[in-house]
């Protein structure tokens, strides 16, 4: 039998051994009577249908007329003890994920106990360690995202005031079962100590500090190098030529480690977090070898009807992934996470542009206000006003460029280049500059108005190019109204406009959203690219959406177009094609 | 902070340490392969021969030994098979196995057991010899095909579309007994894996004894033994040549050069080369394309 499939089956045997046999065990013990048992289910499912204007017909579609993505967690647990397990179904899977989820399965189970001040987890688990720029395991269902790691995970204090973590094990990789060589094993320590519950003398103060480290390695057994033959000619009588071959030598541990600091004092907090990582050659960074570093930092102060926010980062090569020749979409094998600190945004159009996290050379800034003016004077109205400015700019580091290798002809096998820490380089990636205001008029009508300037570098964000050809420049505004005719009835319109000369030029969009609290709600909206170059893309983009609400249970169903697009969640990037088509969505808890 | 905290603090970062490990490469790129030839620089005299293939073939690894008394019977459907499917099969013979073993003194004197060869059997080869790979693609979850499966299995994968065309030139250099390999390969489809180049040597028409088991003739002494595995011009694994997905119309160019010191008959040597796809395990599966060609050593 194929390797892969027994070690497929073997897994596969585990499950059932784990799901049959934890309950009796328990029971068994009478250790966990008494036990809980939680869980939830979501079905996305899609019907496509074909869209001249879009180019979409059966055959673009491979004849999968339907998609269909669903999941359920089920959660056991008894005193100390928990065991989860998570199904997810592909069949096949929708549009705009990528083809190897097809299938159903069992990518995520595990048992948790708890003894004193010792947890264990056995099977799948998440972790983060500190913000994630050595370590982040993590889901997001809407990015088709998952890198749980499979293996066992260890939380520990032995005392007040210190926190210590451990783990091993491996990235979920679609269905793919381990096997040894086609993946990383990843291994890490994580301390973090609240010097105010260690030192009785800070025990009162108002000044809180934290302080923590990690330690992070993988080991991957490297996949053959490519050879390099470089030939030299010894002139005399006779010539020789003496053919030497090279092959690269990448590293089969690539270590990483990050010291942070939390200071809190009244209203302030600060965060800092940096990292660096041993030479690491991969797909993401060309096989250069040179070490990687970052930096995260935060402050925010908040007072009554105040709220400042500041990060910045700082990255340079920090693609950190448990096999080195992993790259491209959708992300997987990730072993770090590097904060995006743009803003996300809730209106369509002020998304369609969002920022996708460059891990290879990046700085990164944010800063926010908020301020509520308070309510019964002048420019605060009767229920006060919420004002909130936010910018954020993304820009490449400076980057000296070494000479290529005379062995490989590119920078394979050299360090690429060198940078000054905390450089920043003349390359716009991403600005966003918007304004918000969200007021109560009366007691029927409430208002958000909103304006974005926004830059985006098609070049670098979407296609890996970096320079400044297409940058895209556009201001969007928002006006939100929400009108509420009874008390458990509302109408809410929104209407959105983007303007800009590049790309696809200017958008439109209305929506109007009736909501009977708390049971329905219906929408209906259209994104029109009136703006667009070409007229036969001058398409609309019509949506029609209705949901009802049965106590735990929601459904919704949808009727439309999907403009094609990338979507965004904290810097990580899903490409959406466009489509045509049914929706429906079923989620579930109990 | 008290004593405990102290030694907490240490055995903590000793943990942290010995559980975190990373390899400093200070010198990224490592010879694995160094050789000298010498060339006369009036050298001007040489021969070329060159073949293209651009249908899929299918390679038959012949895994044999010259005291392996089931072998002749073997060989003897290898051959059946060439002559069926000229231009369509490629095979080469890899002695090793304590079948090929050697010994001193008697009719199997002669070692054509090479480094290579025995990697390549330990790998793959559970059931002993004669055994044959086709494209090293698995059948009934196991690469190894027995002797009565041969035929049907190579003609299943004659019917494979062809992913990778390959251009191959030998040129040999008699005054410096020098042979330059050229080669082409043109990827026909979208490829996510990475695959890999073998080339390999081997000498055809040997005439040295082979243990047979027909009564009437134990040993057959004028045996002609086809394509035996000489030597390796690639690493066994191959090269790699592709870092990066494959796009359709993709081509890649290599050169490899070879020089003779052994006492092989030149004129019948020939070049195998294969592409298949890289495997941690097995340096490499799944071949998509092969070629053979002979090393022309006059006009």
């Amino acid at each position: 039998m194929k390797k892969s499939g027994i070690l497929k089956t073997l897994y596969q045997l585990q499950i059932i051994f784990f799901i049959l046999f934890t309950p009796s065990l328990a029971l068994a013990q009478g250790l966990f009577e008494g036990g809980t048992v939680t869980g939830n289910v979501q079905i996305d499912a899609q019907y496509y249908v074909e869209d001249d204007k879009l180019g979409i017909t059966d055959s673009t579609l491979n004849f999968r007329k339907t998609g269909m993505n669903a999941f359920s967690n089920l959660l056991y647990s008894a005193g100390n003890f928990t065991a989860g397990m998570r199904m997810e179904a592909y069949l096949n899977p929708m549009l705009g994920f990528d083809a190897r989820y097809e299938g159903v399965g069992i990518p995520y189970w595990f048992a948790r106990y708890k003894t004193g001040t010792l947890e264990m987890t056995a099977g799948h688990f998440y972790e983060q360690f500190g913000s994630g720029l050595v370590l982040r395991s993590y889901e997001e269902w809407a990015l088709g995202y998952d890198n749980n790691l499979y293996g066992f995970n260890a939380n520990f204090s032995p005392v007040d005031g210190v926190r210590l973590k451990g783990l091993i094990g491996v990235h979920r990789y679609f269905w793919e079962p381990y096997q040894s060589g086609n993946r990383g094993i990843v291994k890490g320590v994580d301390g973090e100590f609240s010097l105010n519950e260690l030192f009785s003398g800070l025990t009162e103060a108002k000044t809180r500090i934290d302080i923590g480290g990690s330690f992070v390695s993988k080991y991957e057994r490297p996949p053959q190098s490519e050879s390099y033959i470089v030939s030299d000619t010894i002139f005399g009588d006779p010539v020789t030529v003496v053919q030497t071959t090279y092959q690269l030598a990448y590293p089969h541990n690539v270590g990483s480690y990050a010291f942070r600091a939390n200071v809190s004092h009244g209203g302030f907090s600060f965060y800092a977090e940096y990292a660096e990582k041993s030479n690491d050659p991969n797909e993401s960074n060309s096989y250069i070898f040179r070490k990687g570093s970052a930096l995260y930092s935060s402050l925010s102060f908040s007072t009554s009807g105040l709220g400042v926010f500041l990060s910045t980062k700082w990255i340079d090569n920090m693609s950190y992934k448990s096999k080195l020749t992993e790259a491209g979409t959708p992300p997987m094998l990730d072993i770090n996470y590097l904060p995006a600190i743009s803003k996300e945004h809730p209106y369509s159009l002020s998304t369609m542009y969002p920022y996708a996290t460059q891990p290879n050379g990046e700085f990164g800034l944010q800063g926010q206000i908020d301020y509520r003016i308070p309510k019964g004077t002048k420019l605060g109205g009767a229920f006060g006003t919420l004002i909130t400015v936010n910018y954020s700019l993304a820009r490449s580091i400076e980057k000296e460029m070494l000479d290529v290798s005379p062995i490989t002809g590119t920078i394979k096998g050299t360090d690429g280049y060198t940078t000054s820490f905390l450089s920043v380089g003349d390359l716009l990636y991403y600005r966003d500059l918007n304004f918000l205001i969200d007021r109560r008029i009366n007691r029927t009508w409430k208002a958000t108005a909103a304006y974005y300037n926004q830059s985006y570098n098609q070049n670098v964000l979407e296609k890996g190019i970096f320079d400044e050809t297409e940058m895209i420049d556009m201001h969007i505004g928002v006006l939100d109204l929400t009108y509420r005719i009874t008390r458990r009835n509302t109408l809410r319109m929104e209407f959105q406009a983007l303007f800009t000369e590049d790309d696809k030029g200017d958008w439109a969009s209305v929506l109007v959203e009736y909501n009977a609290s708390p049971r329905w709600f219906i929408t209906v909206q259209d994104e029109y690219n009136y703006g667009n170059s070409n007229n036969d893309d001058r398409l609309h983009y019509f949506n029609v959406a209705a949901g009802y609400n049965q106590g735990a249970n929601r459904f919704s169903i949808r009727y439309g177009r999907q403009r094609e697009g990338m979507i965004c969640i904290g810097g990580v990037c899903r490409y959406v094609p466009a489509s045509s088509g049914f929706g429906l969505t079923i989620t579930s808890s109990f | 902070m008290n004593s405990r905290l102290i030694k907490l603090f240490i055995i903590t970062l000793i943990i942290a340490f010995s559980w975190s490990a990373c390899d400093k490469i200070d010198d990224p790129l490592i010879i694995t392969d160094q050789r000298s030839f010498t060339v006369i620089t009036e050298d001007t005299l040489f021969f070329a021969d060159s073949v293209f293939v651009s249908q899929k073939q299918v390679l038959l690894e012949y895994f044999t030994g010259h005291q392996c008394v089931t072998c002749p019977a073997a060989g003897k459907i290898l051959r059946e098979m060439l002559d069926e499917h000229d231009q369509r099969l490629v095979s080469y013979s890899i002695h090793a196995g304590v079948f090929a073993d050697v010994t001193p003194d008697s009719d199997f004197d002669t070692d054509y057991r090479t480094t290579v060869g025995t990697t390549l059997h330990d790998l793959f080869i559970d059931f002993g010899v004669p055994m044959g790979l086709i494209d090293r693609t698995q059948q009934n979850g196991n690469y190894q095909i027995f002797t009565f499966n041969w035929k049907a299995f190579a003609a299943e994968q004659m019917t494979k579309p062809n992913k990778a065309n390959l251009a191959l030139k030998n040129t040999f250099y008699p005054n410096a007994n020098l042979l330059v390999v050229d080669l082409e390969v043109e990827f026909l489809e979208t490829l996510d894996d990475e695959y890999h180049l073998v080339l390999f040597l081997v000498e055809d028409d040997i005439v040295s004894p082979q243990k047979n088991n027909q009564p009437d003739q134990p040993v057959i002494y004028d045996y002609v033994h086809y394509n035996v595995l000489r030597d390796n011009i690639t690493p066994g694994a191959g090269d790699l040549l592709n870092a990066a997905p494959i796009s359709s119309g993709d081509k890649i160019t290599k050169q490899y050069t070879y020089q003779f010191d052994a006492d092989w008959v030149i004129s019948n040597c020939k070049v195998i080369a294969y592409i298949g796809k890289g495997n941690p395990d097995y340096g490499l599966v799944e071949i998509v394309q092969a070629a053979e060609l002979g090393i022309k050593t006059e006009e």
